[in-house]
């Protein structure tokens, strides 16, 4: 066996020394009590993880429900509920040592029998992140604190996996009671906060976990999430003191915010990357020059300066992978600042290559046959910072090549039913989204995105992208534990991907979250988390800025 | 002449009516005057004031936000009018055939009337815009078929009185038909409070153009409307308040023309009505016709 041990204390350790780096101070002594009032921006259609992946949901769950491990500023894992984990030599089988003594808030107690239903239930059900546990073969509880994964072939990124929110242990009795439904509206689980409220639409409201089993945590004495869609609303609720933080603040506003005093600002590069979905089942996209093309046609550092104020995005260093997620490489040319860089001639020759080519006075792109492009491009708006912007831009830069680009703006919860069909059943030519990493680990694009078992509706992959190569290279990654090996198959992943441009690469996003001053302790992750939960008031500063909750 | 003549009296209306007339200059001509390309984004020149380069600064983009404006009023302009043709010539020909001929069809078109005169305009059009799809011609269907209804009702009404007209009777026993009754006779003498209708109508669609694009329900990009400019300024209010001007202005100028107008037209054509200012349509309610007869069943 080889085994990595991990202390109790290391959690404690590590954010310690990261959270000192930070630019809010933490030398000064926790202060008890008050409500934390933190705007987000999206409603969540369900609180029940099993039936939800969407990011804003993660800071939601993160209060009241615990995951095996952690992720920290610096995406590496650390322990939460389970102490530490052994790995068996063929790496199929890892062993969990859980926490003892921890409840969940209906009062049942947290075991291994408790974690291992959740995760063979997720199985079962078909719970939507299970796709991200690909070869888990089932739990089991070897005894009242020991729980063991087996997979049917060793797994690299099992344990970001696990870090992930939505795979936090809700209580298997509220679940066999309440059902998915119920859960729908309930969140119990084993966090630092007991979820008491939920208006769909308004407000999520927890309250501090008196028997929480890290003892003298939390702070805090309640925390209320509400929802206010519009930005520049969220960030007037801030200056006001309404709020105490906020998250999607518009990138123009922001050096405004931090020339208040009250208020301070905090951004960090995110693994968010935008991207325009291209449906490879309708020609001429299924057509990787026809493709290159158009990642060629749109210039990304104008996007970056006039939609991000040139500080809310940056440009992309490699296809779908970011700074900070495991096994990284640099993918650009010498001498480029991004992949796929603008060239408007390139892409010009590249259609005509691929049989486009604007044939009239009229400057539309047409095929051999006359037959003019025109392409649909849908679009949310608000669902990510900058996304109907962007998709403007690109309209823009494409209509400039000569194709036709209908851009239709759809509401959030149409867009995303829209968007998780199967191939039969995709309406749409082009669609602008972004896609996270929340486990700082290729895996999940791999697998998750574009591999050919990920087609909508069971993965992410709505383009219906198919390439042997890369489905190849994912597979010998998946369960590759060597790091330098792994890595390299990560490289070669990313050299195809520029080969055959699945999709139109965009900016990767940096995080932005803006709070009072007197809010200490909470956290940004480049994951697009931001965990408070072990966050306190300044009382003293709180009231010099007149601020009473 | 002497139609002119009385609306020459309204001062306020005719100086209005010369707004009204700019506006429709502009519309007509907005691609040429435009002092630069609307569509051509500069995305290093993004958010820069007004100034004499750029009357009314930039967009984001860079995009000209005054040519912006001017190409605006053209796109309004087009989905109001052809809002107001959609519900004059589906309403009024529905209005006079049920008024004149009774029955079970006037019966069976008046309740579905009284049904979609429940719902507030813009409600109604949300609904058909959803359902059509957000574009222009989305609007346009949406805001003709949302006040359809009031037209074929007020055209009934109108219809109900002049068929009972001894020239109507005259025309029946000489044994004219039914569709040139309705044009020769009956047409000619219930045309104003029609055209008055049309008129105190134009504001609303436009305020209600305005609205659904805010909304993202109307006009798609890259084609600028003022309530999408609107929303879109809404964003980088604190940063660029200057965005909200032109559209602001010019949103508010064409209503209060449109209204003006329209009340001066009314005092002209209903001289009975001079002196008391009539109430106008509701921007988000049914609009409706003061002084128009409704007869019920």
């Amino acid at each position: 066996m080889t085994s990595k041990r991990t202390s109790l204390l290391i959690p404690a350790v590590l954010s310690g020394v990261f959270l000192s780096g930070m630019a809010f101070a933490q030398q000064a002594t926790p202060q008890y009590g008050g409500q934390l009032v933190y705007a987000q921006s999206g409603e969540k259609f369900t609180l029940f993880m099993g039936r939800n992946t969407d990011q804003s949901a993660q800071d939601v769950w993160l209060n009241a429900c615990e995951t095996l491990v952690d992720m920290n500023e610096k995406n590496e894992i650390t322990p939460l509920l389970a102490r530490s984990w052994t790995v068996s030599a063929d790496r199929k089988k890892v062993t969990f040592k859980l926490q003892e003594g921890v409840k969940f808030h209906d009062g049942t107690p947290f075991n291994a029998e408790a974690a291992a239903f959740v995760f063979n239930e997720a199985k079962e059900k078909k719970f939507l992140y299970i796709s991200l546990l690909e070869g888990f073969e089932k739990a089991t509880a070897d005894s009242e604190y020991e729980m063991s994964f087996h997979l049917e072939a060793p797994f690299a990124a099992l344990l970001p996996t696990l870090g992930y929110r939505p795979l936090c242990i809700f209580s298997p009795t509220a679940y066999k009671t309440k059902g998915e439904a119920g859960l729908a509206t309930q969140i119990v689980g084993t966090g630092p906060f007991v979820h008491t409220k939920y208006v769909k639409g308004e407000y999520t409201l927890f309250e501090r976990n008196k028997e929480y089993w890290q003892k003298g945590k939390p702070y805090l004495d309640s925390i209320k999430i509400i929802i206010v869609p519009d930005a520049s609303t969220r960030t007037a609720m801030l200056e006001r003191g309404e709020i105490d933080r906020t998250v999607q603040l518009g990138d123009l506003e922001l050096a405004r915010l931090e020339r208040n005093k009250s208020i301070n600002v905090r951004t960090v590069p995110s693994t968010r990357q935008f991207y325009v979905v291209l449906n490879h089942r309708i020609a001429p996209m299924n057509d990787p020059k026809f493709r290159i093309a158009l990642n060629h046609a749109i210039d990304k550092a104008g996007i970056v300066e006039s939609v991000f104020a040139g500080r809310g995005a940056a440009l992309m260093k490699a296809p779908t992978m970011t700074d900070g997620v495991v096994a990284f490489t640099d993918m650009r040319q010498p001498g480029e600042d991004t992949i796929f860089p603008y060239n408007v001639a390139k892409a010009k020759a590249l259609l005509k290559e691929a049989g486009y080519e604007v044939r009239d006075s009229d400057g539309f792109l047409k095929d051999s046959k006359g037959q003019r492009l025109r392409l649909k491009l849908w679009t949310p708006r608000g669902a990510t910072k900058g996304d109907y912007q962007v998709a403007q831009l690109v309209q823009t830069f494409l209509t400039q090549l000569g194709i036709g680009v209908d851009l239709t703006v759809m509401e959030s919860a149409a867009f995303s039913s829209a968007m998780n069909q199967g191939p039969e059943d995709a309406k749409y030519d082009m669609a602008l989204l972004s896609w996270g990493i929340p486990t700082a680990d290729p895996d999940q694009p791999m697998m998750y995105f574009t591999h050919t078992r990920a087609w909508k509706p069971v993965g992410a992959n709505r383009m219906f992208f198919s390439d042997a190569e890369i489905d190849r290279i994912a597979d010998l990654a998946h369960v590759e534990i060597d790091e330098a090996k792994r890595k390299e198959y990560v490289r070669q992943w990313m050299a195809r991907l520029l080969v055959t441009a699945p999709v139109i690469y965009l900016p990767t996003l940096n995080l932005g979250l803006a709070g009072r001053t007197y809010l200490k302790g909470d956290q940004i992750l480049a994951v697009d988390n931001y965990p408070a939960h072990f966050a306190w008031f300044d009382k003293a500063e709180m009231e010099r800025q007149g601020v009473r909750r | 002449m002497d139609f002119l003549r009385r609306f020459a009296q309204d001062r306020v209306g005719l100086a209005f009516s010369f707004v009204l007339l700019a506006l429709a200059v502009v519309a007509l001509t907005a691609q040429w005057i435009a002092p630069y390309d609307p569509f051509a984004i500069s995305l290093r020149q993004g958010m820069r004031p007004p100034s004499w380069t750029n009357w009314l600064g930039t967009d984001q983009f860079g995009r000209d936000v005054f040519s912006r404006v001017l190409l605006a009023t053209q796109v309004t302009s087009k989905i109001a009018i052809s809002s107001i043709l959609f519900a004059v010539l589906i309403g009024v020909p529905v209005g006079m055939f049920v008024g004149y001929r009774g029955g079970m069809a006037e019966a069976i078109v008046m309740r579905m009337t009284d049904v979609l005169l429940i719902f507030p305009i813009i409600l109604l059009a949300i609904v058909i815009v959803v359902i059509a799809g957000p574009s222009e011609r989305g609007v346009v269907i949406a805001l003709g078929l949302s006040q359809m209804p009031q037209f074929i009702r007020i055209t009934r009404g109108v219809t109900l009185s002049i068929k009972e007209e001894l020239y109507v009777e005259a025309a029946i026993a000489a044994g004219a038909s039914t569709p040139s009754i309705l044009l020769r006779h009956i047409w000619p003498n219930i045309s104003a409070p029609i055209v008055v209708q049309a008129t105190l109508t134009l504001p609303v669609f436009v305020l209600n153009t305005a609205a659904l694009s805010y909304l993202g329900l109307g006009v798609q990009p890259p084609n600028p409307e003022w309530g999408q400019m609107l929303n879109e300024a809404k964003e980088v209010l604190a940063s660029a308040p200057y965005l909200i001007i032109g559209p602001s202005v010019a949103l508010f100028l064409s209503v209060l023309a449109a209204n003006l107008v329209g009340d001066a037209l009314q005092e002209t054509l209903n001289p009975k009505l001079k002196g008391r200012r009539l109430k106008r349509p509701p921007v988000f309610g049914p609009a409706r016709l003061p002084g128009a007869r409704e007869t019920g069943n």
